[in-house]
């Protein structure tokens, strides 16, 4: 049997005694009903706030502002920050994808200029693979850069860009030499997202929302500098961009969308056939099923966490968190909006989406769950590939290379 | 809360795999499908010799001492190994029913016989979910039928929810099955699991508890279902193994058919439902090493995830191997039945799913977060 350290315990302690005093200011009572303007203004304040006190970037060198901690204290930080709602979401791309690429590749100088202000929330970062044609296939980009003297030229378009449009640069893949094997042509760099030939579209989602964007580049120069690894190594960096931290379960802010208590109380207050709605089967069912996946989400997680506080890599099977969370959510999302019948149609389309807060908005929102960050399909080759050792699907694309 | 294994944990593991592997004869399992009433001896001489039915039973008793999680450690493996008996569980339920209400003389009589599997226990509980008819404790004596009842044919005691004829409310009695039991073989397709009817005409009661029985009861079947829910993850496991390697050695149109997303991803969800049955089961363990109030929701939880991979993982298991999956000379149709008899033995899914629920429900009345 293990139990967290009391080293790690206080560690928790020391993180709750810090938040609580802000839950006022930052928690989910106080996001209720705001922008997404001001929710990232929001966000870009508690941001300071942690760098303040000494929990930004708590697993980053403390030379660039981090705290010279391991994944176990984020992981705990993250679970008391998501137990109070605070508004972390919009950072999770910025420091867990394009700055940890930037403490392996840029140099000395590009870190201390870009990682502190990261850290602080004063600079948020984006990530900038897929294209209109290239979303799973990342190996497919199109977006070219060509040099030019000590410089290079970025012209293309990206898309599904998470919140670019308060980015102030992002890590982007580009096809540097389209002679070479598809795998094998791209390279790497660090772009900045208010330099001239550079154009952010919001890309209003189906519930209304804009939370990702397109990103057109119009012959953006940017200098041979600001490439991270080899020439013709972008594939690899691309795919180690999105290895990182694979272990972000705790952070999935949303996830079932609204608590299962939430509709529990519904269940109780709404009448069907005579009787609350608690006492029917139907209704129940759902209820346990929810409750039981929900545990046993909570259980790998916690595994995870004893796993990475033994000093180990978690298992693989935490990867399953958000394949079933969006199949829980739908599932309970739907059950609710059915027990309130012709109520369950109300739908505020000009509020930020808060899957977390409105069965409707979780519902309006499950679509996007199942594809952003690795489609089901993708999570399940995944699994399939990488966990089970089964073989890769048919590749043309890699057969003719 | 949830735990990782020790080393302690890791040799039993190991050695009951290394005992299990050696013993294990589909051919036998298979034999045993044909008749009535018959189940694997070289299974529980194992079981004997290891001293697994001694795990959970107190040292002062001649048990180990040992907890539920070394318990599931091995069921997990018997479910792997399609176990063609049920005695280690049912006979857990008798015994966790004397741990936690037997009076002294009652465990000393029966506790060292269970511990060294001289002594076969069973266990009825379903009464605690159905709230059907139940037999008659009348004057120290059983009167009714219960059944399909695993171990029935076998077990030397059984600990049921009865009625007592004096008080007119329900208690958990402790049964021995003796001469004034008729015991009539079920035939199923699970035929390892010594199912029968019984019928009590007199059988020696001893009243167990008499308050709140039916919670009690229902507490009991949640701890058993904990054990068992172990035994769905080992099937589980098996179904997946055989599915995944029969899907990278099996070629079809000039690949391996495991290449097919229609195969790959089939496995790949063997794989989540599996992983979310350990999770729970996991969890509930721990719930019923340290008695937490919530056991039952948490057992309810294990069981439902268990029942759900377990079916899953054996029929599609038999679906990936195609004709050859569906033939009586393939395993798979042993973890097949096995998967649905668990899935009954207990009490179905939807009756685990109203338990739960209805905790959930009346946890938030109570003003509790559910």
């Amino acid at each position: 049997m293990t139990a967290l350290s009391p080293e790690l315990e206080a560690f928790r302690a020391r993180a709750i005694a810090f938040m609580d005093p802000h839950v006022a200011e930052f928690g989910q009572a106080a996001r209720l009903g705001l922008s997404l303007d001001d929710d990232v203004a929001l966000a870009r304040r508690w941001q300071a706030t942690k760098a303040a006190a000494g929990f930004a970037g708590l697993t980053f060198p403390t030379a660039y502002g981090g705290a010279g901690l391991s994944q176990i204290e984020q992981v705990l930080f993250v679970e008391e920050e998501a137990a109070r709602g605070f508004p972390s979401a919009y950072f999770v791309i910025s420091l867990s994808m394009p700055i940890p690429m930037m403490l392996r590749y840029a140099t000395p100088q590009q870190k201390a200029r870009f990682v502190p202000p990261a850290l602080r929330g004063e600079e948020m970062w984006s990530q900038l693979f897929s294209e209109p044609s290239t979303g799973s296939d990342l190996a497919a980009v199109r977006t070219r850069a060509v040099r030019d003297g000590d410089d290079w030229i970025l012209s293309g378009q990206k898309v599904w860009t998470t919140f670019a449009q308060y980015s102030d640069y992002g890590v982007i893949v580009a096809r540097s030499d389209p002679d070479a094997p598809k795998h094998r042509g791209l390279t790497y760099f660090f772009v900045d997202l208010k330099a001239p030939g550079v154009t952010v579209r919001p890309i209003r989602q189906l519930h209304g929302a804009e939370e990702f964007n397109e990103v057109f580049f119009d012959d953006v120069r940017i200098p041979d500098a600001w490439r991270l690894g080899e020439i013709g190594a972008g594939f690899r960096l691309a795919v180690e961009t999105l290895m990182i931290e694979r272990y972000t379960a705790a952070a999935d802010e949303a996830g079932f969308g609204p608590p299962l208590d939430a509709l529990v109380a519904l269940a109780r207050r709404t009448p069907l056939n005579g009787r609350p709605a608690s006492e029917d089967h139907r209704v129940r069912g759902v209820i346990a099923r929810a409750f039981a996946t929900q545990q046993a989400l909570s259980a790998i997680h916690e595994k995870s966490v004893l796993e990475l506080a033994a000093g180990r890599e978690p298992g693989p099977e935490g990867s399953i968190h958000k394949l079933v969370g969006a199949r829980g959510r739908r599932e309970v999302a739907i059950c609710a909006l059915d027990l309130m019948g012709a109520d369950g149609l109300r739908f505020d389309a000009g509020a930020h989406p808060r899957p977390k807060t409105d069965f409707a908005m979780s519902w309006m929102d499950q679509p996007t769950l199942r594809i952003a960050g690795g489609t089901d399909e993708m999570l399940l080759n995944t699994v399939a590939e990488r966990i089970l050792g089964l073989p890769q699907d048919y590749r043309p694309d890699k057969a003719s290379r | 809360m949830a735990f990782l294994l020790d080393d302690d944990h890791r040799q039993i593991v190991r050695e009951a795999e290394r005992r299990l592997a050696d013993g294990f004869s589909p051919d036998r399992l298979r034999d045993l499908l044909e008749r009535t009433g018959g189940h694997d001896e070289v299974f529980w001489t194992a079981c004997r010799e290891m001293g697994w039915t001694a795990v959970t039973i107190g040292e002062e008793h001649r048990g180990l001492g040992l907890g539920p999680v070394e318990l599931c450690l091995v069921t997990q493996l018997t479910g792997r190994f399609a176990a063609g008996a049920p005695f280690l569980s049912t006979s857990y339920g008798v015994s966790e029913a004397l741990r936690l209400h037997g009076a002294s003389e009652v465990q000393a009589r029966h506790l060292p016989g269970l511990a060294a599997g001289e002594t076969i226990g069973a266990v009825d509980l379903t009464g605690a979910l159905d709230g059907g008819d139940r037999p008659e404790v009348r004057d120290g004596a059983l009167h009714g039928v219960l059944g399909p009842v695993a171990a029935g044919l076998q077990a030397a005691a059984l600990v049921t929810l009865a009625h007592d004829a004096a008080t007119g409310s329900d208690v958990l009695a402790l049964v021995e099955l003796d001469a004034r039991t008729r015991r009539a073989p079920v035939q199923t397709f699970d035929n390892s699991r010594g199912y029968a009817d019984l019928t009590f005409e007199g059988a020696p009661a001893t009243v167990l508890v008499a308050t709140d029985a039916r919670q009690a009861a229902l507490d009991l079947l949640a701890r058993v279902a904990v054990v068992v829910a172990f035994e769905q993850l080992g099937v589980a496991e098996a179904c997946l193994e055989r599915a995944r390697a029969f899907a990278n050695e099996r070629q079809a149109f000039g690949q391996p058919i495991g290449k097919f997303q229609a195969i790959k991803h089939r496995i790949a969800e063997i794989y989540v439902a599996t992983e979310l049955a350990r999770g729970a089961a996991l969890r509930a363990v721990l719930a019923l090493r340290d008695d937490a109030a919530d056991l039952v929701v948490q057992a309810g939880a294990a069981r439902l995830c268990a029942i759900e991979a377990s079916e899953l993982a054996a029929r599609e298991a038999i679906q990936t191997h195609g004709a050859i999956g569906v033939t009586w000379e393939h395993d798979l149709h042993l973890y097949y039945r096995r998967s649905r008899a668990l899935a009954l033995e207990l009490g179905a899914a939807g009756r685990w799913e109203d338990v739960v629920a209805e905790r959930l429900v009346a946890r938030q009345a109570r003003g509790q977060v559910a």
